[in-house]
This record gives C-alpha cells, sequence and structure tokens, in this order.
C-alpha cells in the first residue's frame, strides 16, 4: 500500500469512527449520512487472492463507503455514495464514486410508482451485484465465483447514464423492474486479461450498454424470483507489442434468480448463462461465439438473532462447450483456467446491529475466478486450493 | 402420529384451540402500531403494513409520503413488533433496507433510539408510523386499525 492510499484509508477511517456508530447520522430531517467499513483477512493453500495470501494471509482486502440521502422535496431525491476498496494487486487502494444520482418519482400511488434516476447507477444483475462491496448485504466475503465474477466486477458495477423504475403490488406480491442505459465503467485491465489472456498490453473501451432486471416478490421478500439480462459492447484498441488486434467483444448475461427469505430458514439458487461473441481480435483470441455458464445452490440456518451457518455449492464455466478449459491448453495455458467449483462454508456473527463478524472455508477446483493481477503467470497456478477468510464489517 | 391429536375427541379439540388461543394472546403483549393523526383512518391489511415497513410502499391513499419510524434492530420492542405484528424477523427487514440505501435506490426507516423519541417523532411529522408498547395519551397520535 503506498503513502497515497494509506491517507485516503486513514481520512475514512477518522469520518467512520467520528460518526455515532449505533445509528445513521441524521444531519436533519431530509438528510442523511450512512456508511460502512470491512476489513478482510485472506489465507490460501496455494494461488493467490487478494494479495499474498498464499502460505500468508493477506489483508489487502479492504472496503469502506460513505453515503449521503438527501430528499429537499418529495418527488425528488439525491443519493451518492463514495467507495474507497483495495483489492489485492487488482487495486491498491482507491476512491471512487460507487453512485451518484438524482432521483425524480414521476408517478406513485399506494399501488405502485414509476421513476427516473439520472446519474452514475447501479446494475441489477442477479440478487447481489448493486450491493457486492457492501459486506453486510452479500452472503458471503467471496461471492459465488461465476454469477460475481470478480474479474468483470469494475465492468458490471455502475453505468453512467440513467435508470428507468417501476414497482406494482399485486396482492400479497409485488411486481418491479428496473432497465439501465448508459456507459459502464472498466476501471482496470481484469476484464482484459481475462478475456485476451496471453499478455494483451491495449485498452477495452465501453459504449452505452443496457441492463435490466425483473423482479417478483411475494410477502415483502419472503419469495424472490428475478429475471436480469445486459448487453455490454467493448471495443478493444491493441497497444504495443501486442498480439491481439483492433476488434470487438460483446457479452450478453442472463441471470435467473430464486430466493426463499424465512423466519430462520435461507434458500437462494441462481443461474447465468452468458452468450458471448468475439471479432477480428486476431488469430489467438476465442473467436467466434461461446457461452459462459454458472450455477450455485445455497441454504444459510439462523440459531438465533445473532448467529447464521451458511453452506453453498457452484460452478463456473468460461465455455460451456469446453468445460475442461482445454482452449487455454492450446494457447499454453493451464486448462484449469477454464472453470471453477467451489464449496463454501461460512459462520456469521452479528455481535451489534453495526458489528459483525463472519469466518468462511472456501474448497475450489480451478482457477478462472482468480485474478491475473495477482496471479501474473498462471502456469504457477495450481488447480486446486483451499481458502479461508476472515472479515470484520461495521456499518451505520 | 403427530397427526392423531387432531383427530380426537371434540372436547380435547376445544381444549387445545383454547391453549392455543391463550399462548398466542401470551405471545403478544402490547405493541401498538401508531400513526400520525393526519395518517388516512380505515383498516389495513398486514401485507399492506408489512410492505409499509420494508419500504415498498411511498405514499398513503391521502397522497402524503409515508414516514417510517423504528427502533434498533436488537430493541425488544421492535423484535416482538415485527414477529406478532408483521410475521417477520427483523433481519428480514434489514436485508431489505440494506439493499436499497447502499444501492443508492431508496432510503431505509429513520431510527429512534427510545420510545420517547418514537413518540415525539410520530406526534410532530405527519404521515408517520411507528409502534409503542402502549397506545400514547396524545391528540396528534392514533393508533391504526388492520386486520
Amino acid at each position: 500500500m503506498n503513502k497515497h492510499s494509506f491517507a485516503r484509508l486513514a481520512l475514512i477511517l477518522i469520518i467512520l469512527t467520528s460518526a455515532p456508530l449505533a445509528s445513521a447520522y441524521d444531519l436533519s430531517d431530509k438528510a442523511q449520512i450512512h456508511g460502512f467499513f470491512t476489513q478482510n483477512a485472506i489465507h490460501t493453500t496455494a494461488n493467490q487472492a487478494y494479495g499474498s495470501s498464499e502460505e500468508s494471509v493477506s489483508y489487502e482486502l479492504t472496503e469502506a463507503g460513505l453515503n449521503l440521502g438527501y430528499q429537499p422535496m418529495e418527488r425528488v431525491s439525491f443519493a451518492a455514495q463514495g467507495l474507497f476498496r483495495r483489492a489485492g494487486e487488482l487495486d491498491s487502494g482507491s476512491l471512487t464514486l460507487d453512485y451518484g444520482l438524482i432521483d425524480l418519482a414521476l408517478f406513485q400511488h399506494p399501488m405502485g410508482s414509476l421513476g427516473v434516476r439520472l446519474g452514475r447507477v447501479k446494475n441489477p444483475l442477479g440478487l447481489y451485484n448493486e450491493t457486492r462491496d457492501v459486506a453486510f448485504t452479500t452472503p458471503t466475503i467471496i461471492l459465488p465465483p461465476g454469477i460475481y465474477f470478480d474479474r468483470s466486477r469494475s465492468l458490471f458495477l455502475s453505468s453512467d447514464g440513467g435508470q428507468l423504475y417501476m414497482d406494482y403490488h399485486l396482492g400479497t406480491g409485488r411486481l418491479s423492474g428496473k432497465i439501465n442505459y448508459g456507459k459502464v465503467r472498466n476501471d482496470n485491465d481484469e476484464m482484459r486479461d481475462a478475456v485476451l489472456p496471453l499478455n494483451a498490453t491495449g485498452d477495452l473501451d465501453t459504449q452505452a450498454t443496457f441492463a435490466g432486471q425483473m423482479t417478483y416478490d411475494i410477502n415483502s421478500g419472503k419469495y424472490v424470483a428475478a429475471i436480469s439480462y445486459a448487453d455490454v459492447t467493448l471495443d478493444y484498441d491493441p497497444g504495443s507489442m501486442d498480439r491481439y488486434t483492433n476488434g470487438t467483444i460483446h457479452f450478453y448475461p442472463m441471470v435467473l434468480s430464486a430466493q426463499y427469505n424465512g423466519d430462520r430458514i435461507s434458500l437462494t439458487g441462481e443461474y447465468l448463462y452468458q452468450k458471448n461473441k468475439f471479432s477480428h481480435l486476431g488469430p489467438l483470441s476465442p473467436g467466434g461465439r461461446t457461452v459462459s455458464e454458472s450455477w450455485y445452490v445455497q441454504a444459510a440456518y439462523r440459531f438465533n438473532y445473532n448467529w447464521q451457518l451458511l453452506g453453498r455449492y457452484g460452478e463456473h464455466y468460461i465455455d460451456r462447450d469446453n468445460r475442461k478449459g482445454d482452449f487455454f491448453k492450446q494457447i499454453g495455458l493451464p486448462p484449469h483456467m477454464g472453470f471453477t467449483k467451489d464449496l463454501t462454508l461460512a459462520l456469521r456473527w452479528d455481535i451489534k446491529p453495526w458489528m459483525m463478524i463472519r469466518g468462511e472455508y472456501h474448497r475450489l477446483n480451478g482457477t478462472s475466478w482468480l485474478t491475473t493481477a495477482d496471479n501474473p503467470d498462471r502456469n504457477l497456478t495450481e488447480q486446486h486450493h483451499d481458502l479461508f477468510a476472515l472479515q470484520l464489517a461495521f456499518k451505520f | 402420529m403427530i397427526f392423531k391429536c387432531f383427530s380426537t375427541k371434540p372436547a380435547r379439540k376445544i381444549l387445545l384451540a383454547t391453549i392455543l388461543f391463550f399462548i398466542m394472546v401470551s405471545n403478544c403483549p402490547g405493541v401498538e402500531i401508531i400513526v400520525n393523526a393526519s395518517v388516512p383512518d380505515r383498516s389495513y391489511t398486514v401485507q399492506e403494513l408489512r410492505s409499509i415497513f420494508a419500504m415498498q410502499r411511498p405514499i398513503w391513499s391521502n397522497g402524503g409520503k409515508i414516514q417510517v419510524f423504528v427502533l434498533p434492530d436488537d430493541n425488544p420492542l421492535h423484535r416482538e413488533f415485527t414477529k406478532t405484528r408483521l410475521n417477520m424477523f427483523p433481519h428480514q427487514f434489514r436485508r431489505i433496507w440494506d439493499r436499497l440505501l447502499f444501492s443508492g435506490t431508496g432510503h431505509p426507516p429513520r431510527q429512534v433510539d427510545s420510545l420517547e423519541e418514537m413518540i415525539e417523532k410520530i406526534s410532530t411529522v405527519p404521515n408517520s408510523i411507528g409502534y409503542a408498547g402502549a397506545a400514547p395519551k396524545n391528540k396528534n397520535i392514533r393508533i391504526l386499525r388492520y386486520e
């Protein structure tokens, strides 16, 4: 961590600790400040995850956020969140605008509403993408590796543009929808390295993107069913000595989600079917059309108000017609880059409403989920590895 | 068999029902849903109340913006309220509120730290809703009817 990012982290810590932790900070009846801070410790038996985790413990996964909500009028509100994130070699510490928007409620009725949000809006993709960096809202420290593919996190996180939202109550159910249109961010090279794995040096430029989600929930979230879809286009501009050529990449991820949130038991299942199209990227590119696939099933049990045990199993395939990853072998990379199978066991302790500790174990088979930033020489990675993670999180 | 107890004599059935009734009643010590006097006076359904406290309903039928007030998640009265009045646990609401708040797509309920503050807010904020251990004597506060 360099001096600059340390200073930023220190600043966020000071802001967080000087605010009353137990509840939100009301600036007035119309404005509120909330925030969170998360520090993780990660150990792996092989390969590097979020810093130097192999045969060691990495503390280089830190997330902190501070948000302001302001509602000057009944139908107009503002919301913005600053996010500090440090994630191993991928991100040595950066402060970004996570979202910043004006929300205009165009139509409101006791049975439903319709409105627009303009600015930087979060992209809904699956159940957790919008708040994937906020520990209290996610089921585990390390999210299911395929649907919440960490290597494309920056690409799908948010859009600079707008969101049309609507919801309608039907008896005990509620139908809601979000449609985003705007330019997606792509703040680092990890997505490029995931798609063009042989030392690409150029840049991926994003075009205007569509992302949408329809959700039907019963009894205020007791049963949830959702379908999410996005259409992302990236233009590749090769760098010097690049082995890839000036081409285009399309991603069309579709996620089906189902969840039951009971008094004690929560059950979740999600499935990703993502069409990919690669054109004019040169002879070393995967070429043509492929389909990425991922799924997981998850069960959580609450013993009481404070303790929860969770189990999950999931699989991810970069190319569902090439599940063993032979394509990577052909270009001199390990075939286990083509998939990840993850068995997770996690225990969460909510000490206070504003403080939580959790720990988890992952049995991992495959390396598609690992970042190239942390593992620059893929031939040194191992197919089978275990991961242990511990997290301390605060919010107010 | 478990189900056999439901097929016993009618006298026993009545006794069982009576016991069940008293167990249910004793589990619900006074938690009243209270609203500011400006809130439209009619009978609400539990599902309506659930979606109001989940921040999924923006306005009352009078067009006023619903202002929701709650006690902290670990407050015994909050637990009692969510469990016995809305048939939900605090963590189920928290999941929804945190998702709204940290994605920039909504606001969580305003949190008050004591019952006194709750009563003060409900009596002074138009279109507000909250809960209290017993009906407060305040002309600006009404107990909400629901079924």
